[in-house]
């Protein structure tokens, strides 16, 4: 189980350089889990309750719950927070959205992500992570850590991670 | 099926509005392709629209965005912003005949419609750049606002309007002149601008206050503000003008404005991150980004007909159909 999280501290993104300037990144990572749907997204879809399954969570705080709208505050076991507020949700299809203006511990800008549990054959289950985000850094010529390359890494990371890691916890 | 019976109350007679269609459907007798560009694998896929197969994945500059096809000119010109140029296809070919320099930053990008002219929005340096279609000489730089996004021309290609981003402004410029004479108050970050057929009206799309803003052309100021989806990106004109369609990024979904009334009659469901949009006949042609699709809808009642997969992070920013 690979942990690519990389906490470096984030310069805020200037809001005027979106789009040229730095191009939008996506990540998708996938898992296919042992357990049923309902079973997987009891685990996770608790906007409040990242800590439950993702093993570089400590805590979260929210201010409302899985209502949406509401901020939560992750605080991470290397010392790092990201603050995420929730765009939508959707019980029906297992799914739900959120986004962050500033990645905070993350070396991303102008992160939206999407969490969603889908039926596979035989009753199992496929986790979808997938995010767009900007590089930390606004402008052109950025610094290594905080480059197209070190957003994608981060990124992918955080749900390599995770996913891994529900996987182990539900197929115990 | 859209749940507003007025949708399929048309002010044209059937046979008149297909006859309209067929007139503003391009070169008679050539089946149309779309021409897509893709970012992330820094090249352009090439869509046959008769039967919705990839024809041909053409290599172009370093994270295309913009496209601009043209039957008069029998090319597709691309921008390629970190490459810092435009790339030229042959229609007949789908060969790269030309890279060209293209300012620093080079995004937007529209035709004239006799396919004489090529203008880009040059973004860091608040220019529009004039290129000759046939030569790929660079004939004129205009100066803009700030931040230059999206480009489109009147069909009597007399007028260029260029969205001025960071000044929430529309910049009109006078092509006779390669001068700016007057700038239209838009939204908030107006990124896509396009023309309807007749030349009437002028729909800049405001990423930040989710809406569009019609403009009188004529009168050159806006006369409505119709609120869309989150985020909007591009918008595309039926042929007679009736519909605009505007697709949502972070929605996930394409609005569809009744354009007499200036309102959202229907809100249809596509695919992720949908951007770059084109209105062909009685179809409406969606590029998503997160999916790396081009999505086929049917433009009465939004229904998906096909999905083509596209390269990597497909945006398709522009007149994207055309036929050789």
């Amino acid at each position: 189980m690979k942990r690519l999280l990389t906490f470096a501290v984030l310069m805020l993104a200037s809001s005027v350089a979106l789009a040229h300037g730095p191009t939008r990144q996506k990540v998708t990572e996938t898992v296919t889990i042992k357990a049923t749907p309902d079973a997987v997204w009891n685990k996770v879809k608790d906007f409040a309750g990242l800590q439950n399954w993702h093993p570089a969570v400590a805590s979260s705080m929210v201010t409302d719950g899985s209502k949406i709208g509401s901020v939560r505050t992750l605080k991470l076991k290397d010392g790092g927070e990201i603050v995420e507020t929730l765009e939508s949700y959707d019980e029906s299809a297992k799914k739900f959205s959120y986004r962050a203006k500033d990645g905070g511990a993350l070396p991303v800008s102008n992160y939206s992500s999407t969490l969603n549990v889908k039926a596979a054959d035989g009753g199992t289950a496929v986790v979808e992570w997938r995010g767009a985000f900007y590089r930390a850094y606004p402008n052109n010529d950025p610094p290594p850590d905080k480059n197209d390359e070190a957003a994608v890494k981060a990124i992918t990371g955080v749900y390599q991670g995770g996913l891994a890691n529900l996987k182990k916890i539900m197929e115990q | 099926m859209y749940p507003d019976h007025r949708l399929h109350r048309s002010p044209y007679p059937l046979p008149a509005a297909v006859a309209l269609i067929l007139a503003f459907s391009g070169a008679a007798g050539a089946a149309p392709f779309a021409y897509v560009t893709n970012q992330g694998s820094h090249d352009v896929t090439v869509v046959d629209l008769a039967d919705h197969r990839v024809v041909a994945t053409v290599p172009v500059g370093t994270a295309p965005a913009g496209v601009a096809v043209s039957s008069a000119a029998g090319k597709a010109f691309v921008t390629n912003p970190e490459s810092k140029n435009m790339s030229v296809i042959g229609l007949a070919t789908n060969k790269v005949l030309d890279t060209v320099p293209a300012g620093d930053g080079p995004v937007g990008i529209a035709t004239a419609p006799d396919g004489s002219r090529v203008y880009v929005a040059d973004w860091f340096n608040n220019r529009l750049l004039v290129f000759d279609a046939r030569t790929h000489a660079r004939l004129a730089a205009v100066p803009v606002g700030t931040a230059p996004a999206g480009v489109a021309v009147h069909p009597s290609g007399r007028e260029v309007y260029v969205a001025n981003r960071d000044d929430n402004t529309i910049e009109v410029v006078d092509a006779g002149r390669n001068a700016g004479v007057a700038k239209v108050p838009a939204g908030n970050h107006p990124f896509a601008v396009t023309v309807s057929p007749d030349g009437s009206r002028l729909y800049a799309v405001n990423v930040w206050s989710h809406d569009v803003t019609v403009i009188d052309t004529r009168a050159r100021r806006p006369i409505a503000t119709v609120p869309v989806g989150n985020t909007p990106y591009g918008a595309a004109v039926t042929a007679t003008g009736d519909r605009v369609f505007v697709t949502n990024q972070h929605a996930n979904t394409v609005s569809v404005i009744d354009a007499g009334e200036n309102r959202v009659i229907a809100t249809v469901p596509v695919g992720g991150y949908p951007e770059g949009i084109a209105v062909h006949g009685d179809r409406v042609y969606v590029v998503n980004w997160m999916d790396d699709n081009l999505l086929v809808l049917d433009a009465a009642s939004g229904k998906i007909l096909a999905t083509v997969g596209t390269g990597t992070n497909s945006r398709g920013f522009g007149q994207f159909i055309g036929s050789p």
